[in-house]
């Protein structure tokens, strides 16, 4: 079951019920007032009655030795015709003798012929059926019940004296009473039905409109999981709903960047092995063209010797690129130590390395080292100085300068390379991080280059929490930096 | 026999295909950058392009759109490996495409084939006294015409077109006689043999040890 439809069922029910208790307590308590006021009036009336019968009688008396029923009945009946209009009745018992009844129905015992026939026959069984009239001397009943489906209130008691043999009964047609009960109680359950329809309208159009959300939520969620990561739930409410909506986007945001995050790595990984598959193909073919040709070919002295020197530099190149792919895939997966760097020391080292190209060239390496210390793992330093610094000589035309600089800007301790070499463009620049890429292939293949030397540099500053940076102009040269985070 | 220019960014590579032009007598100089090509098509003129596709300055591609009206034959060689690289290089009009690592002998092969296809090299071939007619399959010796089976002529043919080249005596076997040729390798013994004697190529044509036999030419 839906939750719209259990949030209706339960509403729903506790409208109901409340509802008609409501309304029958109201009906019950109007109807008991009514009554209240019909047996006072029922009671004022009798007393009307019965005091103008006495008075009536009591004026009488003097002619009559005695009131035989017959001439009782003659003064009573007037009354009893007077009121039958109103729905009131009346019958006058003498002793347990009924002398007069006006009353349309016939009741168990006693008073069957009672209009027309002889009273004297039914002395008897006159009280068998008529509970209202089994009254002791003097005092009074008042009963109400259904005589031929009808409601009746019947109200009986003694004449005064002298004639306290005579027992008055008034009977009065309450049908309406009971009539005006049903009736509101019908017309309840028919406005509870009616009420309950429109209700059921409003709250299932107001349900389905507050559960829309969670619906638009579900919608949603179900995407994602489909694999559209992309996907938001737009719910602007303030409410839990919205919370929810607002922190189940935040979940939904942070999943799409760690897949995307995820995507791009492995994106990554798999230029980085068909860059690698390529990389190793050129060396490769180059290994056994030239081998085969020595094995192979009719070939001159200097010939042979051009294709073992092929042999042997596309060699070292492979181990150049095996050792630097160690490097990075070392790097990736390792803490490393800080220690004390000597930044001087190593930029030495670094020099006596690139002796060779420094002097074939005549680069000018000039240094400014304001910061001599630096925390860092020594060789992981060494290895990045060495990358950057090959690269500016590489860079360089004959007689070019290298700019090496340490200085502390308060936070950060800054080692700098600037070269005036012959610089890159923009899109270069954007690439140069990417293993394998070069700016100029042919020119650092010739030198051995793998492509992997920025790479590398880049992981190893990623390990020394240390921001590199690199500007370039075509023409006017190009400057790495690194920021390394003072301790 | 024929002008060859090789477009290629990688020295050695370019170097190997040169050393391996020089041998079988072609005639190669190479090109690195994409950028340099049609100043030295234009300087050169040459029969037949061995063409890279990744270069420095212009791709392959979109040289091969300029190269193609002017009516130079072109083998793609490439690390490209892809099949729609490969149908992008035919349908831009290359002759031939060929992916690296590629094996010299099979490349000579598709130069010959091309050449062939064009005509444009000279395909008679002279050694000392012998004069092998390439185009019409005729054999002089001496000025004298030759009598060679089938089977002789192309084993010559073969060892002609590879000449300073050693071939195993299964290339032999798979290139005269076929791949389902169910033979032993001394067949090629045989005929070698026979060649040598009929058209006097005892110190022309000599067996590498371990490796086969090469046409030995001065060069």
């Amino acid at each position: 079951m839906r939750f719209w439809q259990k949030a209706f069922l339960c509403t729903i029910v506790v409208f109901l019920v409340a509802f008609d208790l409501v309304t029958f307590l109201l009906v019950k308590k109007s109807y008991s007032l009514n009554r209240e006021n019909i047996y006072a009036l029922a009671e004022n009336e009798r007393n009307i009655i019965q005091k103008s019968l006495y008075e009536r009688l009591f004026n009488i008396s003097g002619y009559y030795a005695d009131l035989n029923a017959d001439n009782l009945k003659m003064y009573v009946s007037p009354y009893g015709a007077y009121y039958k209009d109103q729905k009131i009745y009346m019958e006058l018992y003498k002793g347990n003798v009924p002398v007069y009844s006006n009353f349309p129905h016939t009741m168990e015992g006693s008073s069957k012929n009672l209009p027309e026939n002889s009273i004297g026959n039914s002395t008897g069984n006159s009280m068998e059926g008529r509970p209202e009239l089994d009254i002791e001397p003097g005092q009074k009943s008042t009963v109400e019940r259904t005589v031929g489906g009808i409601s009746y209130l019947f109200i009986t008691g003694y004449l005064g004296e002298p004639f306290s043999d005579l027992k008055f009964v008034y009977i009065k047609d309450i049908q309406d009473l009971t009539d005006y009960r049903n009736k509101m109680l019908n017309y309840a359950v028919v406005i509870s039905v009616i009420v309950s329809g429109i209700l059921s309208v409003l709250i299932i159009a107001m349900l389905l409109k507050l559960t829309a959300p969670i619906r638009k939520l579900n919608r949603t969620a179900k995407e994602i999981a489909d694999g559209h990561y992309q996907k938001r739930v737009e719910v602007k409410s303030r409410d839990e709903i919205g919370e929810f909506a607002s922190n189940f986007n935040a979940m939904a945001d942070s999943v799409e960047a760690h897949i995307r995050k995820l995507s791009e790595l492995t994106e990554e990984r798999q230029r980085f092995i068909n860059n690698l598959a390529h990389e190793m193909r050129t060396p490769v073919t180059a290994i056994i063209g030239y081998a085969e040709f020595l094995k192979c070919a009719n070939y001159s002295r200097e010939e042979g010797i051009k294709a073992i020197d092929y042999i042997i530099h596309q060699g070292e190149r492979m181990k150049n690129m095996a050792s630097k792919l160690l490097d990075l895939s070392r790097l990736n997966n390792a803490d490393i130590e800080l220690e004390t760097v000597d930044v001087g020391e190593i930029i030495e080292n670094v020099e006596q390395t690139l002796m060779q190209s420094i002097n074939e060239k005549k680069v000018n390496i000039t240094k400014d080292l304001q910061v001599t210390e630096i925390e860092g793992d020594k060789d992981l330093m060494e290895s990045f100085m060495q990358n950057v610094i090959e690269n500016a000589v590489r860079a360089l035309p004959a007689g070019g300068k290298v700019e090496i600089k340490t200085y502390d800007n308060g936070k950060e301790s800054i080692l700098s390379v600037s070269d005036n070499g012959m610089g890159m463009s923009e899109d270069e620049l954007k690439k140069i991080f990417e293993p394998f890429y070069r700016v100029d292939k042919s020119r650092s293949r010739a030198y051995g280059g793998a492509g992997l030397g920025l790479a590398l540099c880049k992981r190893i500053c990623e390990l020394h929490n240390a921001e590199m940076n690199i500007t370039s102009k075509p023409g006017a040269g190009t400057r790495v930096e690194a920021k390394f985070q003072k301790q | 026999m024929a002008n060859i220019m090789v477009v290629e960014d990688e020295t050695a590579i370019a170097d190997l295909i040169l050393l391996n032009l020089k041998l079988v007598g072609h005639n190669g100089f190479h090109v690195g950058n994409g950028n340099d090509v049609i100043n030295s098509i234009q300087e050169f003129k040459p029969d037949l392009i061995i063409l890279d596709v990744m270069l420095p300055g212009k791709d392959g591609f979109e040289l091969m759109k300029e190269i193609e009206p002017l009516g130079i034959p072109v083998i793609f060689l490439t690390a490209k490996e892809a099949l729609t690289d490969k149908i992008k290089g035919l349908r831009l009009g290359a002759d031939d495409y060929m992916v690296k690592p590629f094996a010299t002998v099979e490349l000579i092969a598709r130069i010959d084939a091309v050449l062939k296809r064009y005509k444009t090299s000279n395909n008679v071939f002279v050694l000392d006294n012998l004069e092998v007619r390439l185009d019409e399959h005729v054999v002089l010796l001496n000025n004298e015409p030759v009598d060679l089976t089938a089977k002789e002529y192309s084993l010559l043919e073969v060892l002609v077109r590879n000449k300073n080249i050693a071939l195993s005596r299964e290339k032999l076997l798979e290139e005269v006689w076929g791949f389902d040729y169910v033979g032993d390798s001394r067949t090629v013994d045989v005929h070698i043999q026979k060649l040598r004697k009929k058209l006097h190529l005892e110190d022309r044509i000599k067996t590498i040890f371990k490796v086969g036999y090469r046409l030995e030419v001065p060069r």
